[in-house]
């Protein structure tokens, strides 16, 4: 008899009430045999003293092979295992453990206890917990399951209480879980009263199953479209509603999205085509029939190399690379062909179309016709480049000529201009890109003149009004023709639309601009009219400026030389009264009586009437080039001290001087000195309430620089680059300070033909530095 | 014995007015306006005053010939002009010396003293 039993002194021990009481009685061992459980009884050296029958179908070895052989030795395997492990450590810590373990071939999870035996071994015992282990497992898979689906699961008791709510259910009504698992039913939902929920209840168990398709509603009254659906269910003999709920707000939004962007496309202006990989066209829209005027069907299927003109196909292997590559190309600029031959502007945007594995199956393409905003783009470019034309020069026949040569191509294939003289119109300029079609227009116009003042140039000429055919058609040809020459004139020229513009100004035709398309089969329209009435408009003021200018240069001809005559004139009674004057001064001069001042004052304004007089007289030099110097080596320096010097003696002013220049320069000297008074008398004259003036001597290494520089009222950097003009004044000095504006011109002149510069650096009220500047 | 100059102008103010002064410092001053009449008031003149722009003749045209003939070619010619320019070619066609309008009478006198006492 074979005696098993469990160590009482052991400390820790931590048994049920029931199991020491079960312990203490001593069992014969073959009882052992009978339990399910399985047995084991191991001493400190790990070897089997016991075993029972179970416990060794459990190890799946016979009963005889333990007995005597340790744990080791039968199991090699067992010592790098967790179960080893804790079996040692049941055996070193001498403490009941436990732990679960899962046997592959029964399939089947035994929890092992260890318990401290009374040999100073351990006793194991194999306890089946397949069942619970299976349970578990199931409730595991079902949670994550519940847990991760995108349908609202829930179940409900028949009160209506929930018993189990995943989170989709809850989150998305806007609830915490434990807030929402507290919730009736009946409180989520406004037309779930009490009664109706039994009812349900009720239909439900005849029924099993129902749909709904009803909004849901959040805990904060957001609306939710949903799909749900409620079953009935029976759980340990109590029954539940099941309920599923699905949000199809995201699936009708997109159903609506799908329904607005197809009557988007369908609407657009724009043509939107869609294209496989191959380049084969997919998709058409309206807009792309509007564009290119191929009809759906006409295009389907084919490749859109059939768009591009020539010498642009390449556009669609390029277009289709970057496709490919998963590139887009945003408003790309460029021309496309249509139906009828014509050529349009487009602007394209493509992009690749990606499917739901994110492989790119082929592209969109989004043309917009931008040919009116380009021909309105080229019509501002040439007006620009023809009012540069016109601006040029001012001999107009020349500048029309060129104008019309600007027109063509670009504007029209063919441009003419008309010109009234002497009331007879004549054909002054034509031009067409093929000079050799030029004179079939010449020949036209001079072997069948228009009679007729109700139609063409001599119409316009007589109203003043445009003269336009957008479309000629065969039948006005025809019309036209007078007879098989005339007609065979017509075709060679080809006219397809046709705009005739008066250059008229103030109701006066000076004559007109003709714009005539043909081989390029397109027709003018609206945009192409006030084009060329603009440029009619600029054409007849081009026209009205060369009279004027014509006329200005006249008057400006007429006053040199009255300037001229004048001064000459006035010098001789100058020359006369300065004469006489001065006998009268050498008569009273010893009498020293009261006339000598008045006398003085007299002279005084002889001198300033000589000096305006010269002035003149030089102004006019330089307008007829008659200005000459007398060019020789000469000393800046002791001119300036000369020029200074004798300034000083008309002057309160002190006259500083800095600076010296010891190469000599070449000028005329007499002119120089004119410059340098000119500069000095201006110092002193814009500085009266100031007392000094600046002299300043500066060699450089190519020229001497004369700089005069005064403290008085300076001038404005507006006013600052035309003080050299002729005649010029700034409206101020012209209040304050006498003068004809004169003295700065004649200055800069002459330092001008000295090959020298003049220039002023000075500020509002900061006083002025005048600079000259002269070889050497 | 006084100096007797002759002063060719067709400007009869400026004339005058030289005259005036001329007279005045007690030269014996003979005036014609007229250039063609030179020739025949020239001979016993010790000064010549002449002016470039005349009516119809040009005074350095005047000078040349002047300069140009025995009997006068050592009458000083003083030249006046209203032109600061003309200097040049002044003083080419034979010109003694030259002036330029309006001059200052001290200017005038001592040219014309110098003139007539170096010649």
């Amino acid at each position: 008899m074979k005696q098993i039993g469990v160590d009482k002194n052991i400390k820790n021990k931590k048994f049920n009430q029931d199991d020491i009481d079960f312990h203490d009685i001593v069992f014969p061992v073959e009882i052992f045999d009978d339990i399910p459980d399985g047995f084991a009884l191991i001493n400190k050296d790990y070897k089997y003293e016991y075993i029972n029958k179970n416990g060794a179908e459990i190890l799946e070895k016979e009963k005889k092979d333990f007995i005597g052989k340790t744990l080791w030795e039968l199991f090699p395997n067992t010592k790098k295992t967790d179960a080893g492990k804790r079996i040692k450590e049941g055996m070193e810590k001498r403490k009941m453990t436990s732990f679960v373990n899962y046997y592959d071939k029964q399939k089947k999870w035994y929890e092992i206890r260890i318990y401290p035996a009374q040999n100073g071994g351990i006793i194991l015992n194999f306890h089946d917990v397949t069942f619970m282990r299976e349970a578990q497992l199931d409730r595991e898979r079902f949670q994550y399951v519940a847990e991760n689906s995108y349908n609202g699961l829930s179940l409900v008791d028949k009160e209506g209480n929930f018993v189990y709510a995943n989170k989709i259910t809850y989150e998305k009504l806007g609830y915490k879980k434990e807030e929402f698992m507290s919730k009736n039913i009946c409180e989520l939902h406004p037309k779930l009263s009490k009664t109706v929920f039994k009812k349900l209840f009720k239909l439900l168990k005849i029924k099993k199953t129902l749909e709904y398709t009803v909004p849901l509603y959040t805990k904060r009254g957001k609306k939710i479209e949903a799909w749900t659906s409620v079953s009935y269910v029976n759980f340990g003999g109590q029954p539940y509603m099941f309920i599923l709920f699905q949000d199809t707000t995201i699936q009708k939004e997109s159903e609506e999205a799908k329904t607005r962007l197809a009557a988007i496309v369908n609407s657009s202006d724009d043509a939107i085509i869609g294209k496989d990989l191959n380049a084969i066209i997919t998709d058409w829209n309206i807009g792309a029939e509007k564009v290119f005027g191929y009809k759906k069907e006409e295009v389907i299927g084919k490749s859109m190399t059939i768009l591009p003109p020539k010498g642009r196909k390449g556009e669609v292997k390029e277009i289709m690379k970057a496709i490919r590559k998963g590139n887009s190309i945003d408003h790309y600029e460029t021309q496309r062909t249509r139906k009828d031959g014509s050529i349009i502007d487009v602007s394209i945007t493509v992009s690749p179309i990606i499917n739901g594995q994110g492989q790119i199956v082929g592209g969109s393409e989004i043309a917009r016709d931008i040919t009116q905003q380009k021909q309105y783009e080229r019509n501002l470019l040439f007006l620009s480049e023809a009012a540069k034309v016109l601006n040029s020069s001012l001999d107009y026949k020349e500048t029309l000529s060129n104008i019309v040569k600007l027109a063509t191509p670009r504007i029209a294939d063919w441009c003419a201009v008309d010109m009234v003289e002497n009331g007879k119109i004549s054909l002054m300029a034509v031009s067409h890109k093929d000079q050799k079609k030029i004179k079939f227009a010449k020949e036209l116009r001079k072997k069948y003149p228009n009679t007729s003042d109700k139609e063409g140039i001599e119409y316009v000429v007589k109203t003043g009004k445009n003269w336009v055919i957008p479309e000629v058609t065969e039948e006005m040809i025809l019309e036209a023709a007078k007879d098989e020459k005339h007609l065979s004139l017509i075709r060679k020229i080809g006219i397809s639309s046709l705009i005739v513009i008066p250059i008229k100004l103030k109701d006066k035709v000076f004559g007109t601009i003709t714009f005539v398309k043909s081989e390029s089969k397109n027709y003018f329209n609206n945009n192409s009219i006030s084009m060329a009435e603009e440029l009619a408009s600029m054409a007849s003021f081009a026209i009205d400026s060369s009279n004027a200018y014509k006329r200005a240069q006249d008057a400006i001809l007429l006053r040199d030389n009255f300037i001229s005559i004048a001064s000459h004139e006035l010098k001789t009674p100058v020359t006369s009264l300065k004469l006489y004057s001065q006998v009268i001064r050498k008569k009273t001069k010893d009498n020293n009586n009261e006339l000598v001042k008045p006398l003085n004052k007299m002279e005084e304004q002889i001198d300033r009437l000589t000096h305006l007089i010269n002035d003149l007289l030089d102004v006019s030099r330089v307008q007829h080039g008659t200005l000459t110097f007398d060019m020789k080596k000469f000393d800046l320096n002791e001119l300036v001290h000369e020029t200074v010097d004798h300034i000083k003696e008309i002057t309160e002013h002190e006259i500083e001087l800095e600076g010296v220049i010891s190469k000599k320069v070449i000028g005329d000297r007499y002119r120089v000195a004119q410059v340098i008074t000119n500069l000095l008398t201006n110092a002193i004259k814009y500085s009266s309430k100031s007392e000094k003036v600046l002299v300043r001597l500066t060699p450089e290494k190519t020229k001497a620089v004369v700089t005069v520089r005064d403290f008085g009222i300076g001038i404005l950097k507006s006013d600052q680059n035309k003080i050299f003009n002729r005649f010029y004044r700034s409206s101020e000095d012209a209040k304050t300070y006498p003068g004809l504006g004169m003295g700065l011109y004649i200055s800069s002149e002459i330092v001008k033909r000295h090959n020298g510069e003049m220039s002023v650096v000075s500020a509002k009220g900061q006083g002025s530095e005048f600079s000259f500047t002269l070889p050497y | 014995m006084s100096k007797k100059i002759l002063i060719v102008d067709d400007d009869l103010d400026v004339l005058e007015a030289i005259c005036f002064v001329l007279t005045d410092y007690g030269y014996s001053v003979t005036t014609i306006s007229d250039g063609n009449k030179l020739s025949a008031n020239v001979s016993d003149k010790d000064l010549i005053i002449l002016d470039i722009l005349l009516s119809g003749l040009d005074g350095r045209d005047l000078c040349k010939t002047l300069k140009s003939q025995k009997d006068t070619k050592k009458i000083p010619v003083l030249m006046i002009s209203a032109h600061p320019n003309i200097k040049k070619s002044a003083i080419k066609s034979g010109a003694d010396d030259f002036i330029t309008k309006p001059f200052e009478l001290d200017h005038l006198v001592e040219k014309v003293e110098y003139l007539t006492n170096n010649h």
